[in-house]
């Protein structure tokens, strides 16, 4: 009202002012930036967060996928358009047009059919409608009286309503019934109506889906081919924003809430999302494709879904390693085999090691240390050839004598220091302490002294000083033997020669060879290297040593071989025979400086004492007191009696860093030092200790004490990347009991003697399960190598075993190596039948069979059918007597060609095995010289094979001959 | 010769030296009579050329490399130069119109403002293109510098150094002199709280709409140094010459886990009881700590009202006590920061009042 007066109806013009800025300018500004904004949008939405590395890898196999499948499919059309095919579809055709000719006759009962079923589906819907109604309502109205009834009793006045509610309830009851009645009418109507139109058409529809199945493979290939091909719904489907729906291109994984990784004093399941590149791993028909889609090279052991580790169950990660959740090549922690890889992976995919994930990924030979998480008990596991020489080393070379290792106990690896005075001399003993490989370039003796961090001037001179101070103190604390004398008769070398070559020292023993053997294990160098005796020790020990080891060291490994006399004194003048290796007498022993040892006593003694205490105690000392205080001191600080017993160190704890949980040590707790050039990982850490194990000392100032100790093993590369392997087994993850392999007590009985059957390098001759026998190299004929005992528990009778292993007699006197004598206790023993047993898998510990009187019928035909030798009816037998001894009846073939006295068998087998065996023998034992004669493969040779078997087993059961037993017992 | 170059240049970074020169060169730049020289156009540009050739230069050193174009350091590089033109921009424009006003002028300012303007298009349509153009550097930046994200963070391996967030390394260099609760409660305590304070305290009307130093000589000398030096420089300090178990490394230095310094701090009280009087450590804190303690409170207490009577006179007549006092305590804090910082670096001094009876230390 007030303003109303001013001009433009109340609205006060505003003053005329000037654009602070051009503004077509700031237009033209606009234009632009809004469109860089806009480009900038797009680069941001379709190349970056869009375009993903994983999803030009899907694209690739879904190429390959389609392109396998179009074959599939042009296969599948060859295969219907000729031949076979061509006829079966031809029938089918023909068989539909009759079908339909036959339905067009009838056309109008048809007709007339499908006409009643659709009237009855009508009424049918119509009644299934109200029935439903009439159900709920009554439902709801039954709710409402239960409440108005016990509303009532405990209200007295209200009982007339409640009785009207029940009455009407009543009504609403009948409705309901009458309904359901009505439904069940129509429903009846429908069917019959149905199975009428089914008869009617019954011809057509088989017909028809004959003529389908037919196409069956094609239409499935068909619909895999729609949605792997690039066609537009797939490109819709995976176009950018529009994925989020139902895109063909999506990360793959599989979660596994028990296998977990630990982070942050916590745990999280494993979420292995390499399947989303790595497409074609557990798929067969992809061995040949490129990686990413690769199959797994071992499908039947992994990831397939038939393998006992399927990929749902166990995925990836827990074996290879890596960062399970990454979908990025860098980022998924690929580790290059070799330099070459990593400079390719720079190139190719910006590659660099992780620096926080300390799980880079392990190849192949590497992934089989995770197989030790789950398989611990497995003494040797199938599929892990390199864990498994890994393991052996670990336990042979005595590693764990100095690195605890949960689990890993057992009689130290090295011989006794305990009974030196007889064996050998305080001069070889420097010499040998000083470099063992200068005597024997094949020993698993490590170099202590003299090694990249202690081989300068002064530690040449202090290495003297502590190889003499050791010796010393092993000297005067080692016991002495009483020595057989030797006879006076003097040996024959060559014939020791032959002895050694045949009764089977080598299965154990490298004989003068300076070479390592190239196997992948080291049985042959359980027991050391025979060459150099001569310069080590005398005939006396060595004839005493081999005649009866324990004699000497009651707690030696080295069984007894039975040697007479006779071929001990050949042995050992055979074995005197053998150089130490070139240059090793001309090799100065080490000698102390008195002086220089004084001041290093002085250092010990300054690590107890203060520096004046320690000087007035070494004035005080004698040098024999110098010498055994040092002495003492340093076979500590080695760690000696880790491997070797020595006195005064029985109960002493190992040195060395305990590895339990080496394979999870994170890798900045791996002191590189001042070494470059190393990739920091563990593996490389652990392989390149084991190749220099002073390396981190590299130009690090210490005091001798602090300096590393380690000695220097003797191992090929195969052997550290073996020990490596397992040493990156040990981690501190544990897998639940649900996902561990479940041992079943065959199984644990097997395990159970398998660390007693490594602890006495049986596998060195006998084949086991697959593993060992290596002794059959040493033979011409695979018949003279020891026997494959993989069948033994199925074979052999427990109480015969008992015996035989408690006191090994002849079975096979053909062969000339022989079955030493172990001594092994009673609970050894049972270990081992267990074992057998458990391979085997039989529970029957009290086998009994014997033949009866009334058998004597199958007996006789047993034994036309095994023919001794020169008895009548031999030609038509199957002459079992031309190889094998019956008793008395020795056949006539040379030695070599004999099996095993038949004679023991009622008292060494099992009736039912030898049923087992001759069915086939080539099946228990393959390539064995015993010929099948009852069957080909399944085909009978005879005419009642079983009946035949029966008898001959029957009959040798009668072969019970005590002069024979005591003829074979040697 | 080039590796003497390096070696001048890693020595003359050393904390020390590095904050000794920033300080003498913003005196210089500022407050003498070559002062003129930095703030015209060609001396800004001589300037920029020379921290870009330094930039460039000292790029083909592989560890400055690796420590400047590390993701987390980029910014800062950016942020540097940053702060250098906005300083730069704001001081030629203050010395301009001293300039002009020396000469009878008026400031630039007042010339050129107009007294009003339409909010649209005058406002937010500019407004409105910013904000278009600042996305679209931000999402260029993002993509083309993407996040350092890396694999998930180990627990059982911290990273070494462990560093704050970048804007708060200057704090963080300051942990390294002060007790934690005076470098990481205190001091940015009393940032806040004095930033808070400026505009009751600062009632000279001067410089108000236009840029100007002459007039507004030491509260811009003070910001200067204070946002300059303790803030910015730290920040340098902190970030690029702060490496493993942050031990101090030159710009051209590898940083070496295993650089080991000796640190041998000792206490005010050690100085003076055991180094000084010769009687071993008083076992009462108070008789012990008494010379810091007095100190402190000579310093923070005696201190402002010595320079009220004799050298501040004029102020504190201008400003009024309550203000003076408040002003000179907020001032004589920030000025103890480097007088702490010198006195470690020079006579190895932990702390001047050092109670861990009471987790007390200044």
């Amino acid at each position: 009202m007030s303003r109303a007066g001013t001009d433009r109806g109340g609205i006060r013009q505003k003053p005329a002012v000037d654009h602070a800025y051009n503004i077509p300018r700031l237009h033209k500004i606009f234009f632009w930036s809004a469109l860089l904004s806009l480009l900038s949008i797009i680069w941001w939405v379709v190349d970056v967060d869009y375009d993903k590395p994983w999803k030009r890898f899907q694209r690739g196999f879904m190429r390959l996928q389609a392109e396998e499948t179009r074959q599939a499919i042009a296969a599948e059309d060859k295969k219907l358009a000729g031949g076979s095919g061509k006829q079966r579809l031809d029938q089918a055709d023909a068989a539909l047009q009759a079908a339909s000719a036959e339905l067009q006759q009838r056309r109008a009962d048809v007709d007339q059919a499908q006409q009643r079923l659709r009237r009855a589906e009508n009424a049918l819907a119509k009644v299934d409608a109200e029935n439903r109604a009439a159900r709920a309502e009554y439902d709801a109205f039954r709710y409402g009286v239960e409440t108005t009834v016990v509303e009532a009793s405990h209200d007295h006045g209200a009982h007339g309503s409640a009785d009207k509610k029940q009455e009407k309830l009543g009504r609403f009851d009948e409705r309901r019934a009458r309904a359901g009645l009505q439904f069940e009418e129509a429903t009846a109507e429908r069917d019959s109506a149905a199975a009428e139109v089914a008869r009617l058409t019954n011809a057509l529809t088989t017909a028809q889906k004959q003529r389908d199945a037919l196409f069956a493979n094609r239409t499935r290939l068909e619909k895999r081919l729609e949605g792997v091909e690039s066609n537009v719904v797939n490109w819709i489907r995976n176009s950018p924003m529009m994925d989020f729906i139902a895109p063909s291109l999506k990360v793959q994984q599989t979660v596994h809430e028990d296998l977990r990784f630990e982070v942050n004093f916590q745990t999280i399941p494993r979420v292995d999302r390499c399947t989303t590149c790595h497409l074609g791993i557990d798929k067969a028909g992809y061995e040949d494709a490129p990686q990413p889609y690769t199959s797994h090279p071992n499908l039947d052991l992994f990831l397939s879904s038939r393998s006992p580790h399927p990929l749902e169950k166990v995925g990836c990660t827990v074996c290879h390693s890596g960062w399970d959740r990454s979908t990025d090549f860098k980022w998924a922690a690929h580790h290059p085999r070799n330099e070459e890889q990593a400079k390719q992976w720079e190139r190719d995919y910006d590659w660099h090691p992780l620096h926080k994930w300390d799980w880079p990924m392990m190849h192949g030979a590497l992934a089989e240390s995770q197989c030790y998480k789950c398989h611990k008990q497995d003494i040797v596991l199938e599929g892990a050839p390199h864990l498994n020489q890994g393991r052996e080393i670990f336990e042979r070379a005595g590693c764990w004598g100095c690195h605890k290792v949960e689990g890993k106990q057992g009689p130290k690896v090295a011989p006794s220091l305990r009974y030196l005075t007889a064996k050998t001399r305080p001069e070889w003993v420097k010499q040998w302490l000083d470099d063992p490989t200068a005597f024997r370039p094949t020993t698993l003796m490590p170099k202590f002294f003299g090694l990249s961090n202690t081989n300068d001037e002064y530690f040449k001179r202090r290495n003297d000083v502590e190889i003499t101070a050791i010796t010393h103190y092993l000297f005067e604390k080692s016991e002495g033997n009483e020595l057989e004398p030797l006879p006076a008769r003097a040996g024959d070398a060559e014939r020791g020669r032959e002895l050694v070559e045949s009764v089977g020292c080598k299965a154990c023993h490298l004989v003068g060879t300076e070479e390592k053997p190239a196997a992948d294990t080291i049985r042959q160098q359980f027991g050391p290297n025979l060459m150099g005796l001569a310069a080590k020790t005398s005939s006396q020990w060595v004839y005493n040593w081999i005649r009866d080891p324990k004699s000497i060291n009651p707690d030696t490994r080295m069984p007894r071989l039975r040697l007479t006399d006779a071929e001990a004194l050949d042995i050992t003048a055979y074995l005197m025979t053998l150089p130490a290796a070139a240059g090793f007498a001309d090799r100065p022993a080490p000698e102390s400086e008195p002086q220089l040892r004084d001041a290093v006593t002085l250092e010990y003694l300054q690590t107890t004492l203060s520096k004046q205490q320690a000087e007035i105690r070494i004035a005080r000392m004698s040098e024999q007191d110098k010498m055994m205080f040092l002495g003492e001191k340093l076979v500590g600080r080695y760690g000696c009696y880790g491997c070797h017993d020595v006195p005064g160190f029985e109960k002493t704890e190992p040195i060395g860093v305990e590895l339990t949980e080496e394979g999870s040590k994170i890798t900045s707790k791996f002191d590189f030092g001042h070494v470059h050039g190393v990739p920091h990982t563990r593996a490389d850490w652990i392989r390149t200790k084991l190749r220099d194990p002073r390396i981190w000392d590299y130009e690090v100032i210490k005091s001798p004490q602090d300096k590393l100790r380690m000695p220097q093993f003797n191992f090929t590369e195969a052997q550290i990347e073996a020990v490596t392997t397992f040493v990156l087994g040990l981690v501190r993850e544990q897998v639940p009991a649900a996902q561990r392999k479940v041992y079943d007590p065959h199984e644990q009985a097997r395990n159970a003697g398998m660390r007693l059957v490594s602890n006495k390098n049986c596998l060195a001759c006998h084949p086991l399960s697959g593993f060992g026998g290596d002794y059959a190299r040493f033979v011409d004929d695979p018949a003279l190598a020891p026997p494959l005992i993989t069948p033994t528990g199925a074979k052999v009778q427990p109480d015969w075993l008992h015996d035989f292993l408690a006191a090994p007699s002849t079975i096979r006197p053909w062969l000339q190596v022989r079955m030493p004598t172990f001594e092994f206790t009673d609970e050894e023993i049972s270990l081992l039948i267990n074992m057998f047993q458990g391979i085997s898998r039989v529970d029957e510990r009290y086998p009994r069979f014997e033949v009866a009187a009334r058998d004597a019928a199958s007996i006789q035909r047993g034994r036309m059918l095994f023919g001794i030798h020169g008895a009548p009816g031999y030609e038509l037998s199957l002459s079992c007597n031309s190889c094998h001894p019956a008793g008395r009846a020795l056949p006539t073939s040379p030695m070599t060609q004999w099996g095993p006295n038949l004679a023991l068998a009622p008292e060494r087998l099992r009736a039912a095995w030898i049923l087992d065996w001759l069915r086939n023998p080539a099946a228990i034992a393959p390539g064995t010289r015993m010929p099948n004669f009852f069957y080909d493969g399944d085909t009978p040779l005879t005419e009642n094979p079983e009946q035949d078997i029966q008898d001959l087993r029957n009959y040798l059961w009668t072969l019970r001959d005590p002069s024979v037993q005591r003829l074979s017992r040697r | 010769m080039v590796e003497t170059l390096k070696d001048i240049v890693n020595f003359a970074s050393r904390p020390e030296y590095f904050f000794t020169l920033v300080v003498i060169f913003l005196w210089i730049s500022i407050n003498t009579r070559l002062a003129k020289h930095f703030w015209t156009k060609r001396g800004g540009l001589v300037m920029l050329v020379l921290i870009t050739v330094f930039l460039c230069v000292s790029l083909f050193d592989r560890d400055f490399r690796l420590i400047i174009t590390y993701p987390d350091n980029v910014p800062i590089v950016g942020m540097l130069l940053l702060v250098f033109f906005f300083t730069w921009l704001a001081m030629y424009q203050a010395f301009r119109n001293d300039a002009r006003m020396a000469a009878g002028g008026v400031p630039v300012e007042q010339e050129t403002t107009h007294d009003k303007v339409f909010v649209w298009p005058d406002l937010l349509y500019v407004e409105f293109i910013c904000g278009i153009i600042s996305s679209f550097v931000l999402v260029v930046w993002a993509l083309g510098l993407p996040a350092p994200l890396e694999e998930p963070a180990n627990p059982n391996v911290s990273p070494n150094p462990a560093k704050a967030p970048w804007y708060f390394l200057g704090l963080q260099e300051l942990l390294v002199y002060f007790d934690p609760w005076i470098a990481g409660v205190i001091l940015p305590g009393f940032i806040i709280v004095g930033l808070m304070a400026i505009p009751y305290i600062d009632k000279n009307p001067k410089g108000n709409g236009y840029y100007s130093f002459a007039e507004r000589r030491f509260a811009v000398t003070f910001f200067l140094y204070g946002f300059l030096i303790l803030w910015v420089a730290l920040i340098i300090v902190g970030t690029l010459l702060r490496g493993p178990n942050w031990n101090f490394f030159g710009p051209y230095e590898f940083w070496d886990v295993h650089k080991l310094e000796a640190l041998v701090n000792v206490n005010l009280s050690e100085i003076i009881w055991v180094q000084l009087l010769r009687t071993g450590l008083p076992h009462n804190w108070f008789v012990r700590e008494i010379f810091g303690i007095v100190l402190v409170a000579a310093y923070l207490v005696v201190l402002p009202k010595i320079l009220a009577r004799v050298w501040l006179k004029g102020m504190y007549e201008q400003l009024g006590a309550a203000r003076y006092y408040i002003m000179m305590f907020l001032l004589l804090v920030m000025v103890a920061t480097p007088i702490k910082m010198y006195l470690r670096w020079l006579v190895n001094l932990k702390y001047i009042v050092a109670i861990p009876e009471y987790f007390f230390n200044i």
